[in-house]
């Protein structure tokens, strides 16, 4: 989301927020929404307003509720492998906490400027998801302040758990809009002893036949992607674990890269570095002067498809800044950036272009681009069964109300 | 004819115009094995069992219950162990198994869809030509289906690192209560993860018709060891402090000395001298490096008194260790007239502890307890033995559970890992959630089963233990 503030307050993505609101306990929040309710006001949850993930604008924001004040680690039991905390906490400093005890979060983000919140409502598809999943598969409870006042426990602190309807899963991705998650508890994974990353510049179908055939043989990269940043493209393979085994995956992939004809090559420290960080990025992506867009399913990984939206782009101005390309995980990012930033017409036809090979959902974009086309694209099939969840969780639309897929409200 | 007998020939006759006579159960001498799922605590007599052979049938069957205000079930092979499959209220059940189709296996998406009938070892059988395998293995995965392992989220010994069926379910189809048929969408997909809600549910939101499933790929390197220790004890601190020190393995299992005697006794099995409990660990993953692993294993094994311990040179020689695992059961069965699963979870690190107190409860009511369990997620199932002739008894065993579940609440825990609500802990369940949480989730159930007639009496507790009234005013039957 793009948080701005200026003279006469806070605005999300161009929509003034009315007042803000910091709750410095779950209670407080819970309490707040129960307030907003009963005056007709409606709420948007803030963590730090750093996450890009965008969703709509909302119609209209009374009341921004920012989390900043759960700001405490609720349980933290390195020998269970578990943790629980509030949602306001930024995630450098739960990583820093968990590191301490050589721990980390499955779905861990390098840049930890944002909130566990922000991780959780929006849930980007992390830097390690081929090897440990989403953020959903990390999340084994949570709190949630429902607009009724109430606070709703699901699930619970331990790592294997089917009492119950899964809520906690349920809110993961939700961006806010069925209620607000006052903490969350994750199962966690040790951190390996080391990180390395492999890459092959210029990759071509031979080298990403070559990275298949590595998994095909039980190869276990953490990530695998191709990452396209200043103009040229790089497939990054990353490696973790104890020092024999990376040592001797490096090994069985760069056999079988070469055996391709695919120039690679270890990554330094520093490249590492920035290839993780890189990829971070992108998928959390921000910026309000250019567009952002990912595609999911079997396409996204076709060049030609990438070809097809570099080419619509240079319509409205605009060329590649950056991409990730996952092949393995079905999802591509776009990144499109010009001097006089996206319009809203060529951002339209950019999308439409997308939209012809798959979902796509609009990451971010100006303000003005963000409120004149559609940032979701046409409902799923099962908006049906999402409009009844909303309305179990918050009947009268005091969240975030138009933010999210189909204007659930 | 009563009113609920002449409701009952209304839908035999409509059953059988639209489905066929061969599709339709009515004679109550067969209508019996339908009475109760794999625990035989539980049970009551549907009113007719159904056997559609399509998502169109389906619909077709709850649209005709509905109309006639008859509750439905879902039902696959009947292996659940609390309740859900059973039709309470004279219900009709609709039982999925002529619909177990494997659709199509894509080896390149590593994917596969499925009729919700299908076992869930034939899913793995066709993948198995493609280097590919459905991750989730319930000990009962010869004949559960796929249907039944959504509904109930279902775990094996091997999905302490793979993770459980909600982790492997990449879309559904299902029909609603209302006779409409909703594609629900894939993890990639922008909106609410309703595959996290649906799965789990239990039968209670709707029927699934077809599944899309994640397939994974075989690992290069298994390796399996059999840990002996004197006691449950040692062996439970062993399980502790691997997990400690950040290794994952694919399996951790534990058996204690009840199982060790049953399984001598049942089946000959020859352990090593003063074995009191047995761990069974396998790790999986590239070759490089796992022998390193297997060493650290070990390692924890003796740094907490391991006895002995095997290693698996050959696939021979892990499928015998295996045997005593998946001979546990039926080794009890042989000792035992009857034996009652639980299924609780408890933070690993309170294992010791909780072993503990399972051996207190059983000896306070006179029972034998044998704990045989995935140590390595804390998901304990204690198996009370017990003679089902001697009613005293079978309130013991009943009582003794209910003590069991309350100290995992205690230590932290839950009530379920893998074997569900059901019926048979709808009512615990308020002693582990508080009634806002309780009421969120009856607030789903209204709005996703509006009829009130999709599964009753399962997984939430019935009135006023989770507030009489629903949140629209209405009654509702649960
Ligand atoms: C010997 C034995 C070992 C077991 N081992 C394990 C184990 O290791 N791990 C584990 O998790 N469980 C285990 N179980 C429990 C049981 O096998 C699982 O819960 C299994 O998933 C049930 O599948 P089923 O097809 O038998 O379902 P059923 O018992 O027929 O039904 C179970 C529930 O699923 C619902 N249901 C079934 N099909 C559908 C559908 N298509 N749509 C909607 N709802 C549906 C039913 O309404 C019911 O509520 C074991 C059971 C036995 C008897």
């Amino acid at each position: 989301m793009s948080l701005s503030r200026n003279d006469r307050g806070w605005a999300l993505d161009g929509v003034p927020v009315g007042r803000t609101l910091a709750p410095a306990s779950a209670e407080e929040a819970a309490t707040v929404l129960a307030e907003a309710r009963s005056a007709g006001d409606t709420v948007v949850p803030i963590g730090r307003g750093t996450r890009a993930f965008t969703g709509a604008p909302a119609a209209r924001i009374d009341i921004g509720l920012l989390t900043a004040g759960l700001d405490r680690v609720l349980a933290y039991e390195p020998a269970d492998l578990t943790v629980t905390v509030e949602t306001g906490v930024a995630i450098r400093t739960l990583d820093l906490t968990l590191a301490e005890h050589g721990q980390r979060l499955p779905c861990p983000v390098r840049d930890g400027r944002g909130t566990v919140g922000g991780l959780v409502a929006c849930a980007p598809d992390g830097l390690l998801t081929l090897a440990h999943g989403r953020v959903r598969d990390g999340v084994i409870g949570a709190t949630l302040a429902c607009p009724d006042g109430t606070l709703a426990r699901g699930r619970g602190r331990v790592v294997k758990n089917v009492a119950g309807y899964d809520t906690p899963r349920l809110v993961v991705g939700s961006l806010g809009t069925l209620a607000l998650i006052t903490d969350v508890t994750f199962r966690l994974l040790p951190r390996p002893a080391v990180e390395a990353t492999v890459v092959v510049p210029a990759p071509d179908a031979a080298a990403l036949a070559a990275t298949e055939a590595f998994m095909a043989a039980g190869g276990q990269p953490v990530f695998a992607d191709v990452l396209h940043q200043d103009g040229s493209a790089r497939l990054v393979i990353g490696i973790e674990g104890g020092a024999t085994r990376v040592t001797g995956e490096i090994h069985r992939l760069a056999t079988l890269l070469g055996a391709a004809g695919s120039a690679h090559h270890v990554a330094s420290p520093e490249e590492a570095a920035g290839i993780r960080l890189g990829v971070d990025d992108l998928l959390g992506t921000g910026g309000t002067d250019r567009v952002a867009l990912r595609l999911t399913g079997p396409r996204a990984a076709d060049p030609a498809v990438k070809q097809a939206l570099d080419g619509e782009a240079a319509t409205d101005g605009l060329v590649l800044e950056r991409a990730l390309v996952r092949p393995w995980l079905e999802s591509a990012t776009f990144v499109y950036a010009g001097p006089g930033g996206p319009s809203a017409a060529g951002t339209g036809r950019l999308l439409a272009v997308a939209r012809r090979h798959g979902p796509v959902v609009l990451i971010t974009a100006p303000a003005a681009v963000l409120g004149a086309v559609d940032v979701w694209g046409p409902p799923p099939g099962d908006l049906v069964l999402m409009r009844r969840v909303r309305t179990a969780f918050d009947p009268d639309g005091v969240l975030a109300s138009g933010r999210f897929v189909g204007g659930l409200s | 004819m009563t009113k609920t007998a002449a409701t009952r020939q209304v839908l035999l006759e409509a059953f059988t115009e639209r489905l066929g006579a061969d599709a339709v159960v009515s004679d109550p001498g067969e209508l019996v094995v339908y009475e109760c799922d794999g625990s035989t605590l539980h049970d009551a007599t549907p009113a007719l069992v159904v056997f559609p052979r399509g998502t169109d049938q389906v619909a077709d069957v709850v649209r005709t219950c509905v109309a006639a205000g008859v509750p439905f079930v879902a039902r696959g092979a009947g292996t659940g162990l609390s309740g859900g499959a059973m039709a309470r209220d004279a219900g009709v059940i609709i039982a999925l198994n002529r619909m177990h189709r494997i659709l199509s296996i894509d080896p390149l998406r590593r994917r596969a869809e499925v009729e919700p009938g299908v076992a869930n070892l034939a899913v793995t059988r066709a993948a198995a030509p493609h280097g590919l395998a459905y991750a989730p293995d319930p000990s009962s995965q010869a004949v559960c289906t796929i249907g039944g392992n959504v509904a109930h989220n279902s775990g094996g010994p091997h999905t302490l690192k793979t993770g459980v069926t909600v982790n492997h379910v990449l879309g559904l189809e299902l029909v609603l209560t209302d006779g409409s048929v909703v594609e629900v969408g894939g993890p990639e997909r922008p909106g609410y993860d309703l595959l996290a809600l649906l799965t789990g549910s239990e039968g209670t939101f709707g029927i699934v018709t077809r599944i899309t499933l994640n397939l994974v790929r075989r690992p290069q390197a298994v390796a399996t060891a059999l840990a002996a220790f004197a006691t449950i004890d040692a062996a439970s601190r062993a399980v502790s402090g691997i997990i400690a020190a950040g290794i994952i393995p694919a399996a951790l299992e534990l058996m204690d000395d009840v199982v060790v005697d049953a399984l001598a006794a049942a089946f000959g099995f020859r352990f090593p001298e003063g074995a009191g409990a047995l761990l069974l660990v396998e790790i999986d993953g590239p070759e490089a490096g796992l022998d390193e692993e297997l060493d650290a294993v070990a390692a924890h094994c003796t740094e907490h008194g391991s006895l002995h311990i095997r290693l698996a040179a050959d696939e021979t020689e892990r499928a015998e260790i295996w045997k005593a695992r998946k001979q546990a059961f039926g080794a009890l069965g042989r000792i035992a007239r009857n034996y009652y699963t639980q299924d609780g979870v408890i933070p690993r690190t309170r294992l010791p502890e909780m072993l503990a107190r399972i051996r207190e409860i059983g000896a306070r009511h006179g029972l034998r307890v044998a704990n045989v369990f995935h140590a390595g997620d804390g998901n304990l199932h204690p198996c009370i033995l017990f003679d089902d002739r001697d009613e005293a008894e079978r309130a013991r065993v009943l009582e003794a559970g209910r003590e069991i579940l309350a100290a995992c609440l205690e230590l932290g825990g839950s009530l379920s890992g893998e074997h569900g609500i059901g019926v048979e802990k709808r009512e615990a369940m308020a002693d582990m959630f508080a009634p806002p949480d309780l009421l969120l989730m009856r607030r789903l159930r209204e709005q996703l089963d509006p009829t009130g007639l999709c599964n009753p009496g399962k997984v939430l507790p019935l009135g006023a233990r989770c507030g009489e009234l629903s949140a629209t005013g209405r009654q509702v039957v649960l």
